[in-house]
């Protein structure tokens, strides 16, 4: 399949794992600039945005991958739904043949 | 209830049944339940197990909690003492608990409505169910595979499917109906 094509179809598990690794990214420059900071003051903006904000993107991730088995899980009862309605109607021929 | 279900189509063909059934439910069982193809072609298809509401029910809090931690950094960055800072912390803290729960939130909307369509669509397999079943005899089961006596049937079935079980069926090889374009059974997968 073209990339172009699989990132269309998948962009919510593509969004996924930028923001798991944008998340995890944020974590560690965080946890550098804390332990690179002398004093608590320095180390919070530090703590807000690469702690909090890391979590926050990692939650964002995880989310967004949970939410896109969802939908397959949506589609595949799409095609199941149509497969019973066409078998129904074969039986509704059937039982007219009768 | 996102999905459509064959109850809420039904409309009565013949007189109910007055053989012993199997337990699957009084009432849910037979071809009284069968719905016209016209009916079925007006059932209602959605894309997707959430809808627009859900979606500003997710998308609101997560952009409020993302500006306020946004907010949170830059007001913390300005401080020079560390009492000042307790307040951004705080700040930041509750974002990311907003945008938690409606994380939270949106995916057990999205599980609740994929579960109810299951159990619609079993309701509907179920109303679509035989009173009685004939076992095929032994020979049969073997190898082979059940097709419907339709003209146009395009699905293989198991024997003992429910779709095909007390219903004028032939019986041939799964290669045979595969080759003449027959797709299998979604239910019993032969």
């Amino acid at each position: 399949m073209e990339i172009g094509k699989w990132l269309k179809l998948q962009w919510d598990r593509v969004a996924a794992w930028v923001c798991i690794g944008v998340g995890a990214l944020a974590l560690i420059v965080g946890w550098v600039g804390v332990s690179g900071a002398a004093y608590m003051a320095n180390a919070m903006p530090y703590l807000i945005s690469g702690g909090i904000g890391g979590m926050f993107l990692l939650g964002l991730g995880g989310m967004l991958w949970l939410s896109a088995d969802l939908r397959d899980e949506w589609y595949k009862l799409d095609s199941l739904e149509r497969s019973v309605n066409r078998q129904h109607e074969e039986l509704l021929v059937a039982e007219d043949a009768r | 209830m996102r999905g459509s279900s064959v109850a809420a189509r039904s409309r009565p063909r013949q007189a109910p049944p007055t053989s012993v059934a199997p337990d699957i439910g009084p009432d849910l069982r037979g071809p009284a339940h069968l719905v016209r193809p016209a009916d079925l072609a007006s059932a209602t298809v959605h894309h997707l197990p959430w809808n627009r509401a859900d979606l500003l029910r997710w998308a609101v809090p997560t952009a409020v909690g993302a500006v306020l931690c946004i907010v949170a950094w830059a007001i913390s960055s300005g401080q020079a003492r560390e009492s000042d800072q307790a307040g951004p912390l705080f700040l930041a803290i509750v974002a990311l608990m907003v945008s938690g729960i409606s994380h939270a939130l949106w995916l057990l909307r999205g599980r609740r409505a994929v579960g109810e369509r299951q159990r619609e669509l079993c309701t509907e397999a179920r109303l679509l169910r035989p009173r009685d079943r004939v076992a095929p005899p032994a020979a049969i089961l073997q190898g082979a595979v059940a097709v419907l006596v339709t003209p146009g049937a395009s699905f293989i079935h198991r024997f003992e499917c429910t779709f095909v079980a007390n219903r004028p069926v032939r019986h041939t090889s799964k290669a045979e109906a595969t080759e003449s374009g027959m797709m299998p059974c979604g239910v019993c997968k032969p």
